[in-house]
């Protein structure tokens, strides 16, 4: 059935519930705004799609992690939080750092978005020992680890007999993992 | 060695869990263990590369969710097409769109939000007030006349508003304001956008006390829009401010010369067939002196049927039997007034003489033959009828106009008509219909030769009555129309205002690469007559 999300408060309940939609409900109403942003203030095309998806994921885990709070819409959150990461992006590139703020005139909130860019090579080169892993290792880490889900949620959201279940399977994920890692 | 409870206590500290007396713990075992801090140090990289590759997941869902809503856009734009137009129309629609795609210019999809360059700059509305209760008839400065019905204007309950409300409207006719008020000036095809060239575009908004009203759907508002474009082929575009996008309304099937017209028409002689509209009653009359009317001669099969001025007409008169009828013409709007008379009692209906579709045809034909005979040109071959009402109609509207109004059109003898459900912004627009020969590889420089960075570069095209607009990406290919008169404008990444003469635009080659020097602008300009200035 097509759910509607009729208000911001329904759109962080979808991303809580991990329902898809809310994604394609941002990306319908926002990712104008932010192509916008980025390509009048010297960005291309393809600089505004990856601005849009890190602000979407800079959102999506302050809302998984329980610390998100909404003081002002959803629209002004995203804006502001793409403005800082392309600032960020420009001050990287040593371009003109000044943004225009024709199209929408916002309090912005000063967001913290340096780490989001922080680059840690060891954890980049576990990506690739992760997808090394079986798709339900990948599964249960992944919930566990990004999504922040209990143990007990992950044997209900995947249907697996209980909560010490699904620790002994996570901890036999992570042997696995580190002794492919240790291999390297 | 490290167990699962280690792990257990690493992952609620890795989540900020651990607190108080567990933390400091927690701590001095990381001090003191080297095996449980280099597992502390192992973990938080997984924890880390977990993340990474979450984040890889989650890019990877919003990048398939950015195509699917791409092509349901598309699957949307066909659908709403279908409805609206004929097969045979969409036919021709879809295959001209087809063909022209073939040859012209891909830009990129990004100048799709009315966003004026300069906010002191943007092209003004201008107000009119007005109450919604009596309805009223407004003349803009080029010649356009605006028609709203009585109770035109709801709220967003739906509730018909009455009492005083404010109209605000503006035109804009040139490139130059085009460009000031921030038009975006690209047809999506399928995700193709391409350049438009307009006949003109206009704005409608209305408030009541600064809330914006919309517009009832029983009493919709009729535009008698003046253009200095005369061809045809442009079609009425609305722009979507959700979708960013302008979508097709209808095709240009209403242009009318005045004074073509509405000459025509006062002379008694003529008679332009028209075709019967079902959902209007009519009658059928047989003359005893048909040579009273000789431009019925050799027409077959007509009927009258009653017109939209008539608002007396009465359903229950078409049960009496009346005893006689006469028939007189109005020259001035067409209309014939048949009169329908009873000892003591008579009632006049304003009517026009219309043919069923099967005989249409033929009449026009007639019609077609009698015009060549009696002028020896050309015949017109297309359905004027409801061309030549709509010249009536305007032709009278601007009889109440003041002599300041009249004198101020500079525009008013070509007009398109179009009604407008929702207050927004309009245009009577084609996708450019020819190849863009021109392709330049630039860059740019301002008059001492220093680079110059810019946030976009545009062309304004005076002859395709358009603004081009290109990003710092597009500078590679910049494609234009050779044939047009040209003028380079651009818009500094500080804000300014840059520009080429046109003299010096001329003299470009078409193709290759060059570098452009811009003057850039002491101050941003604040007028199109101020950018005309700057640039002849």
């Amino acid at each position: 059935m097509k759910r509607k999300f009729t208000s911001d408060e329904s759109v962080i309940q979808g991303i809580l519930c991990s329902d898809e939609r809310a994604l394609a409900h941002l990306y319908h109403e926002y990712a104008d705004m932010v192509n916008h942003l980025i390509i009048t203030n010297s960005g291309t095309k393809d600089d505004a799609d990856d601005i849009f998806q890190d602000t979407i994921i800079v959102i999506y885990e302050k809302i998984k992690s329980g610390t998100f709070v909404l003081n002002s819409s959803l629209k002004t959150f995203i804006y502001s939080v793409s403005r800082n990461l392309w600032l960020y992006k420009l001050r990287q590139k040593s371009r003109d750092s000044k943004l225009e703020d024709s199209f929408m005139v916002v309090a912005v909130e000063e967001l913290d978005v340096d780490d989001f860019y922080e680059e840690n090579t060891n954890q980049d080169k576990m990506v690739n020992y992760i997808k090394l892993l079986g798709e339900s290792c990948k599964k249960i880490l992944l919930l566990f680890y990004y999504e922040k889900l209990s143990t007990r949620d992950i044997a209900v959201k995947l249907q697996l007999a209980g909560s010490d279940y699904v620790k002994t399977q996570k901890y036999r994920c992570l042997q696995k993992l580190k002794s492919l890692y240790l291999k390297k | 060695m490290i167990d699962q409870k280690d792990i257990d206590i690493i992952d609620q500290y890795l989540h900020d869990k651990l607190k108080g007396d567990a933390l400091i713990s927690f701590n001095i075992r990381v001090a003191a263990d080297p095996e449980f801090a280099e597992e502390v140090e192992l973990m938080k990289n997984i924890s880390g590369g977990i993340k990474n590759f979450g984040r890889q997941e989650l890019k990877n869902k919003l990048k398939t969710i950015a195509k699917k809503e791409s092509s349901k856009q598309g699957t949307k734009r066909i659908f709403y097409w279908s409805i609206a137009a004929s097969l045979l129309v969409l036919i021709g629609f879809a295959g001209y769109f087809y063909l022209f795609n073939q040859k012209t210019v891909e830009q990129k999809f990004v100048f799709n939000t009315v966003l004026p360059p300069f906010k002191n700059a943007d092209i003004k509305f201008k107000e009119y007030q007005m109450q919604a209760d009596k309805g009223a008839v407004i003349s803009y400065k080029t010649g356009t006349i605006i028609t709203i019905p009585k109770d035109a204007f709801v709220d967003k309950s739906g509730k018909v508003i009455q009492g005083n409300v404010s109209v605000k409207y503006r035109e804009l006719t040139n490139p130059e304001e085009l460009f000031l008020a921030g038009i975006p000036m690209n047809y999506d095809s399928a995700g193709h956008p391409l350049p438009l060239q307009t006949a003109g575009v206009c704005e409608l908004q209305v408030f009541k006390d600064d809330s914006v009203l919309n517009i009832n759907p029983s009493n919709e508002i009729n535009i008698d829009f003046a253009s200095a474009y005369e061809k045809s082929g442009y079609s009425l575009l609305s722009f979507d401010t959700v979708s960013k996008k302008w979508l097709k309304k209808e095709y240009d099937t209403a242009v009318v010369r005045l004074d073509e017209y509405v000459e025509n028409n006062n002379n008694s002689s003529v008679f332009i067939p028209r075709k019967a509209n079902h959902s209007k009653p009519r009658f059928k009359l047989v003359y005893r002196e048909p040579s009273k009317f000789p431009e019925f001669e050799e027409y077959k099969n007509y009927s009258f049927e009653v017109s939209d001025n008539e608002k007396n007409y009465n359903p229950a008169e078409a049960n009496i039997n009346w005893k006689s009828v006469s028939i007189a013409k109005d020259n001035n709007t067409g209309e014939y007034l048949v009169t329908f008379i009873n000892p003591g009692r008579q009632v006049t209906y304003r009517t026009y003489a219309v043919f069923e579709e099967s005989d249409y045809q033929v009449a026009l034909n007639t019609y077609n033959r009698k015009t060549k005979e009696q002028s020896g040109e050309a015949a017109m071959a297309t359905d004027t009828s409801n061309l030549v009402s709509n010249a009536s109609r305007i032709k009278n509207l601007q009889k109440d106009l003041s002599k300041k109004e009249k004198e101020e059109f500079v525009a008013g003898t070509i007009y398109r008509t179009f009604s407008v459900g929702k207050p927004g912004l309009y245009c009577y627009s084609k996708v450019i219909d020819k190849s863009l020969g021109g392709n330049l590889s630039v860059n740019f420089k301002d008059e001492n030769g220093n680079m110059l960075n810019l946030k976009y570069a545009a062309i304004l095209d005076k002859t395709n009555n358009t603004i081009l607009r290109y990003t710092p990406e597009e500078f590679k290919s910049l494609k234009f129309d050779t044939t047009s008169q040209n003028v380079m404008i651009a818009i500094t990444l500080d804000n300014n205002f840059a520009y080429m003469k046109k003299e010096d635009f001329a003299k470009l080659p078409v193709a290759g690469n060059c570098t452009l020097k811009l003057l850039v602008a002491p101050k941003k300009p604040e007028s199109s007559d101020e950018i005309s200035a700057l640039i002849s």
